[in-house]
C-alpha cells in the first residue's frame, strides 16, 4: 500500500506507522459523566466499513502526523494532510 | 570543559583497497568525516524570517521538501516541514553551528548532530544499482537527480539521502550507532559490481 505523505510524496506503507481514528476529542475531565466519556475516548471506535480518517505518523521518513483518507473495503487512499495546522505552515 | 576531539565513526572498520567482484569498480564507497552536521528547526510562525536569515548569513535559499542547496561547502538538506539537516564541509566545518546559532537566532532551534550521525558517500555508475537493492524511495535518474533528496527508509535504517552529483554520488546519513551497520549493507549490495574504499 502507498500512502501521499503531504511533505515527502507517495511512499511506501512500511515507512508509516498507524494510530487509529482521527479526529477523536479529549473530553473534559470535570464533566459529570467525564468516565464514561473516558471510557468511549479510549475504547469506542466506529469500525466503518468504508471511508475512514486516520492518523499515521510518517515514523521513516519526515515525522509528520498526517490523517488519510482511506477507504477499508478497498484500501484505496484518496488523500492525505498535516495533523497539525503547525506542521502545515511549516511545510508551505 | 574537556577539549573535545573529533573522532571518526566508521574508520575502524573502513579497509582501503578493491573488495567484490574482480577487475571492476562499479561503486566507490568512502566516509565523509570532517564534516560538521546540525539539524535546524523553525520556531512556530518563523518559518520565512528564517528563511530570509539563511539568505543574508549564508546565501542560501533553503530547500523545498525533498531537495537540497549548497554554498560555499555549507548544504541545507530538507528533512521535514521546517527542518533542515546542514553540512558543513571545509572552511565551514569548523564554525558552522556557531554561524547557524548566529543566523537563526530566535527563529529556529539549532541542534549540533556533528556527533550524532555518520554520513557514507556512495558513487559510481552502479552506485544506483547497488543502493535500489535496500533503499525505498525510487532512485531512478527519471525521478531522482542531483540536488534531490530523500528521508526514508532503508534496510532496517532511517536515512537521509541525498544526491550530490551526476556521476552520480549519493550521501546517506544515519544515527551514528547505526553506520557500521549501513556500510556492511552497502559492501554486500556493492559487492557484485566490485567496490573501492
Ligand atoms: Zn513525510
Amino acid at each position: 500500500m502507498r500512502i501521499p505523505c503531504p511533505f515527502c510524496g507517495s511512499r511506501d506503507s512500511q515507512e508509516f506507522s498507524f494510530l487509529g481514528q482521527a479526529g477523536l476529542k479529549r473530553p473534559d475531565p470535570t464533566a459529570p459523566d467525564a468516565q464514561k466519556q473516558f471510557h468511549d475516548y479510549v475504547h469506542i471506535r466506529d469500525n466503518k466499513a468504508g471511508v475512514t480518517k486516520e492518523l499515521w505518523l510518517h515514523a521513516n521518513g519526515c515525522r509528520s502526523w498526517i490523517i488519510v483518507e482511506r477507504n477499508t473495503l478497498t484500501h484505496e487512499v484518496t488523500g492525505s494532510e498535516f495533523a497539525s495546522p503547525m506542521t502545515k505552515e511549516a511545510a508551505q | 570543559m574537556a577539549n573535545l576531539i573529533p573522532r571518526s565513526a566508521l574508520a575502524p572498520f573502513l579497509h582501503a583497497g578493491h573488495h567484490g567482484a574482480v577487475n571492476k569498480s562499479g561503486v566507490i564507497l568512502r566516509e565523509v568525516s570532517n564534516c560538521a552536521l546540525a539539524e535546524v528547526t523553525a520556531f512556530k510562525g518563523q518559518k520565512n524570517a528564517l528563511a530570509a536569515a539563511i539568505v543574508t548569513s549564508f546565501g542560501i535559499t533553503l530547500p523545498e521538501a525533498n531537495k537540497i542547496a549548497s554554498k560555499d561547502g555549507v548544504t541545507f538538506v530538507s528533512v521535514g516541514p521546517g527542518k533542515w539537516l546542514v553540512t558543513g564541509e571545509g572552511e565551514a566545518e569548523r564554525d558552522l553551528v556557531a554561524r547557524l546559532e548566529k543566523a537563526a537566532g530566535t527563529l529556529a532551534a539549532v541542534v549540533d548532530q556533528s556527533d550524532a550521525r555518520a554520513v557514507v558517500e556512495i558513487s559510481g555508475e552502479k552506485a544506483r544499482l547497488a543502493l535500489a537493492k535496500g533503499v525505498m524511495v525510487d532512485l531512478d535518474p527519471v525521478v531522482f537527480q542531483t540536488g534531490d533528496a530523500a528521508v526514508s527508509f532503508a534496510v532496517q535504517f532511517w536515512i537521509t539521502l541525498w544526491q550530490t552529483s551526476d556521476a552520480p554520488t549519493f550521501r546517506i546519513a544515519v544515527f551514528r550507532s547505526m553506520g557500521r551497520d549501513l556500510l556492511h549493507w552497502l559492501e554486500n549490495s556493492a559487492a557484485e559490481f566490485g567496490y573501492e574504499i
